[in-house]
């Protein structure tokens, strides 16, 4: 789902960096009270487990990529800060590291994917019925991946409408949003299914192993 | 210069590179990184191709069918673009060999001690999922079928996270021991 460097116009990505950066103040505020010897260990397992799932890139038509995500995963464990904050690391380590993402497009890919993503899913946990949580996890997990794809679909689809050439031919992402959102949306129904299997074996898994209260 | 100092001129780079419009401009900015990468610049180059192949074949095929379609085909638009983001990506590798990228996040302690350990777990990650792998191949002579990938994906999953808890947890524990988490 990543938007890769290149397609996003600086008089798009500059704002969405200043949004960004009030949101990673916001998500470190109360950090050190957050992390500590038990959180550490969680945390780094969750962000290179969503590093790792994140690698795996699959060419969508209509000019993006599909992968899943792990940011129902991030924010069932660690709530939405944390999440935010974790999935940033891993969109800056994909692009320093693997090319994957870009830096140009990661304030957008961080607030759609690690926060608009990552409060879907909180907000799907905070909702959950005690007796049968399993209906909430996975439409959290689902919502973690459709809603920021629409997000990112339609960052994109106004690339060609801000930013063009005087003849009207495009400088950046090149298709408008009714090409690029069906493009972008139908394969993640898709992917936002996968991803809710994963979220529910791991939700299984974490409390199991007592992680989650 | 320090790490950090690269990775501000990257920034100012990356900048000035989305604000170009000219192919040519953009060309010459990739022939000079090429130049200046030093010997591992054919190795970087090749890694950028791969890394940008699948999006931007899907976009430049994109892009010729439905401008094509609606007789606005620009040549011009598919060498800035393809250029743009071939620059992009060099500098982005080029910097990741330079520098040391938790040395570079150091003006903030919280990031730079979770991007080490993050870093470290992905190694860790890594090496487990290859041997699955591995053991997988080596079981299966004949392509396995999804319910065996399935059991494989959980089993790697259950593996991946308990062996991350534990490497995670004995480096945290070695890191509180020498007083990281003491303010």
């Amino acid at each position: 789902m990543h938007i890769p460097d290149g397609f996003i116009a600086p008089q798009f990505y500059l704002p969405a960096y200043l949004l960004a950066s009030g949101a990673w103040v916001w998500a470190a505020r109360g950090i050190r009270r957050t992390l500590d010897e038990e959180t550490i260990p969680r945390l780094a397992v969750i962000t290179a487990l969503a590093y790792a799932i994140g690698l795996v890139m699959l060419p969508l038509p209509g000019g993006t990529s599909g992968h899943l995500l792990g940011i129902g995963i991030l924010a069932m464990l660690f709530g939405v800060r944390l999440a935010f904050l974790a999935y940033s690391l891993v969109l800056l380590l994909q692009a320093m590291l693997l090319g994957a993402g870009g830096i140009t497009a990661l304030p957008v890919n961080a607030l759609a994917v690690g926060l608009v993503g990552a409060s879907a899913m909180a907000l799907c946990v905070r909702w959950r019925s005690t007796r049968n949580p399993l209906p909430a996890i996975a439409v959290g997990a689902f919502l973690a991946v459709v809603l920021p794809a629409l997000l990112i679909a339609l960052v994109l689809g106004v690339q060609p409408i801000i930013a063009q050439q005087d003849d009207g031919s495009p400088l950046f992402f090149p298709f408008r949003p009714e090409i690029v959102v069906p493009a972008i949306m139908l394969p993640h129904l898709l992917i936002g299914i996968a991803e809710a299997v994963l979220t529910l074996a791991v939700w299984r898994y974490a409390c199991d192993r007592g992680w989650l209260h | 210069m320090s790490d950090l100092h690269w990775l501000l001129l990257y920034l100012l780079a990356v900048v000035i590179v989305s604000l170009l419009h000219q192919p040519l401009w953009l060309a010459m900015g990739l022939f000079l990184v090429i130049l200046f990468c030093g010997p591992i610049r054919w190795r970087l180059l090749r890694k950028s191709l791969f890394s940008i192949l699948y999006f931007n074949t899907t976009v430049t095929l994109g892009y010729l069918v439905v401008a094509g379609m609606q007789n606005q085909f620009r040549a011009e638009y598919l060498l800035l673009i393809n250029c743009r983001v071939l620059l992009l990506v060099m500098l982005a590798f080029w910097l990741s060999a330079r520098i040391n990228i938790a040395n570079a996040l150091r003006f903030s302690s919280s990031l730079s001690f979770l991007t080490t350990l993050t870093v470290g777990q992905f190694r860790v990650l890594s090496r487990v999922v290859s041997d699955f792998r591995a053991a997988f191949k080596s079981r299966n002579l004949k392509r396995p079928g999804w319910r065996e990938r399935a059991h494989l994906a959980v089993a790697q999953t259950e593996v991946i996270m308990e062996k991350s808890q534990h490497a995670a947890t004995e480096i945290s524990q070695a890191m509180r021991s020498r007083g990281v988490f003491d303010d």
